[in-house]
């Protein structure tokens, strides 16, 4: 119970700008390295590299002494068989058959579901009709419905696309609808009080400030929509990442079911990447850091 | 004898809220003159912000008729601008951009559209921030946007719904005084909605007082205060005090009513 004033404590390391710079050219390089805080994505990205290093390390050290080669594989002969996946051009084929079907499908599937959440904001009474047949349509799992697809669209390409289409389609128009109906009343009459006729308060009020989900909508039908592409093979096909994830998983081919596996999730990774970019572009009024010359969303 | 602009004619206004009819406004007379600055005081909830929409013409009145320049007028009148109590600036435009939105929206001519901007801008010191988001700016400067953002189009008649509520009194205080400036410029009418007695005599030349739901008018009171006036030193001026009296008496029977 003394009533002397205790030093506060203080958490961590002071402030960068508080800490000596090293004096030697490596030193403060590696220092700069350490703790430049313009330099945080490229630390970032250099630990999320090791990381993956780290566990591709301990699957090989793994494989073969603790569990058997033949359940996991190994990234040794991951790369061989990739490697020759690339050489005899295979891998190419089916990643564009599988690419070009997801793309057909997504864009057709973002224009319906962007379009028809637009036309059903506008009309409460009929979106209020036809809600839950929608609901109910996209409540079962899409997979129930790819005999059906493929019954009344053969097996080529169409049904993949219209699978695909599907997913998207719902994931689009949910999020532009409820988008677009939760644009601030209070916006809209501003708006209208300043003298805006209908087709400006859309162009001016509604879209902008609708666009966070729509965009989120589009960002999220991605992974789905490849998902979609790749059901669709999976139930029949003879060319596709699909078709060789069941080709090889008839066979029991592990090395190549992980090989797909692994192509896909750097496909998404990549995709997501490129969104995530757009995002940050387009909504830039959203990001609390940024200041100055930022240009707001084209309107 | 200035000329009445706005006319409210017999106004009720009555609406459902969760199952049960109620009486908002109930008749509504008065008349506002070219050019003059109208403070509209009630205790909360007596409609006040309600006569607002329909004299805007967001709301339709359930009866009674509102006359600008002596004609009667149904809907949305583009004479009249209005500054809401929230800001409602769009946050994906910059401040510069926000203050645009209205010379877009009405398609006037790209001409001098910059410099107007610029320069209201420029009047509320805002300059500087001309590129700023609006969550990247203070509370009174989204409410100077907001008031300049209706200046620009220089409507005939501006309703203003408690303007400078949320803000600080320092902030309060500055901003009257800007507003007055810009009121002697631009010679508006101006129908200010407050519940600050303070505050309505300061900018008024005259006060209607509300009563308690359903709102009526209990009370118009001119304010004989020299203008220019200097709002930082209003309870200096002479009848102050006396006007401040009259108007707490009959405002404060109705705030008792409407806690009641």
């Amino acid at each position: 119970m003394s009533a002397e004033p205790r030093p506060l404590s203080v958490r961590g390391a002071p402030p960068e700008e508080l800490l000596p710079e090293p004096q030697g050219r490596l030193e403060r390089l590696w220092w700069r390295l350490r703790r430049s805080p313009e330099l945080a994505g490229l630390r970032l990205a250099l630990w999320r590299v090791l990381f993956g290093a780290a566990l591709l390390v301990l699957w090989q050290i793994a494989s073969g002494r603790w569990v058997s080669e033949k359940l996991i594989s190994s990234p040794g002969e991951l790369a061989t068989v990739f490697a020759e996946w690339v050489r005899s051009g295979s891998i190419f084929f089916h990643f564009a058959y599988t690419l070009t079907n997801t793309l057909y499908g997504y864009v057709a599937g973002s224009l319906l579901g962007i379009g028809l959440g637009f036309a059903l904001a506008g009309a409460p009474v009929i979106a209020a009709i036809i809600e839950p047949y929608i609901m109910a349509f996209n409540g079962v799992p899409r997979i129930a419905y790819g005999p059906l697809f493929i019954a009344w669209f053969g097996i080529e390409r169409l049904p993949k696309v219209v699978l695909v289409g599907t997913i998207v389609f719902f994931l689009t128009f949910v999020s532009t609808f409820s988008g677009i109906r939760g644009v601030p009343q209070d916006l809209i009459n501003v708006a209208r009080v300043m003298g805006g006729r209908r087709f400006d308060v859309y162009r001016k009020i509604i879209l902008p400030s609708a666009m966070p989900w729509i965009i989120n909508g589009l960002k999220v039908s991605v992974p789905f929509g490849m998902v979609g592409a790749i059901v669709g093979e999976y139930l029949v096909s003879d060319r596709g990442l699909g078709y060789l994830l069941s080709l090889y998983s008839n066979e029991y081919y592990i090395t190549g079911m992980i090989l797909v596996i692994l192509l896909l999730m750097v496909v998404v990774l990549l995709v997501n990447q490129g969104l995530n970019w757009l995002e940050s572009r387009l909504l830039r009024w959203r990001a609390p850091v940024q200041v100055g010359q930022d240009r707001p969303m084209p309107s | 004898m200035p000329r009445p602009i706005l006319s409210l004619r017999g106004v009720a206004k009555r609406f459902v809220s969760r199952g049960r009819l109620v009486h908002a406004l109930s008749r509504i007379d008065l008349d506002i003159e070219e050019g003059e600055f109208l403070s509209v005081v009630g205790p909360s909830g007596c409609g006040k912000s309600t006569l607002l929409n329909i004299l805007v013409g967001l709301l339709p009145p359930s009866e009674g008729e509102i006359r600008y320049e002596g004609r009667p007028v149904h809907g949305l009148n583009p004479a009249i601008g209005y500054v809401t109590q929230q800001d409602n600036l769009l946050p994906w435009r910059t401040l510069r951009r926000n203050v645009l939105l209205p010379l877009e929206l009405r398609h006037e001519p790209r001409g001098d559209r910059e410099e107007r901007a610029a320069r209201l801008i420029r009047k509320v010191g805002l300059a500087g921030f001309e590129e700023h988001y609006p969550h990247e700016l203070s509370g009174g400067m989204r409410q100077r946007a907001n008031i300049i953002r209706t200046l620009i189009y220089d409507p005939a008649v501006i309703l203003m719904d408690e303007p400078f509520g949320p803000l600080d009194a320092q902030t309060r205080l500055a901003l009257q005084s800007q507003l007055l400036a810009l009121w002697r410029e631009a010679r508006k009418t101006v129908v200010f909605i407050t519940h600050d007695l303070a505050e309505a005599i300061a900018l008024s030349d005259r006060v209607v007082l509300m009563s308690a739901r359903p709102g009526r008018i209990k009370r118009v009171v001119d304010i004989p205060i020299a203008r220019p006036r200097d709002v930082y030193h209003m309870h200096a001026a002479p009848n102050y005090k006396e006007i401040y009296e009259l108007l707490w008496q009959d405002l404060r029977e109705e705030v008792v009513e409407a806690m009641a």
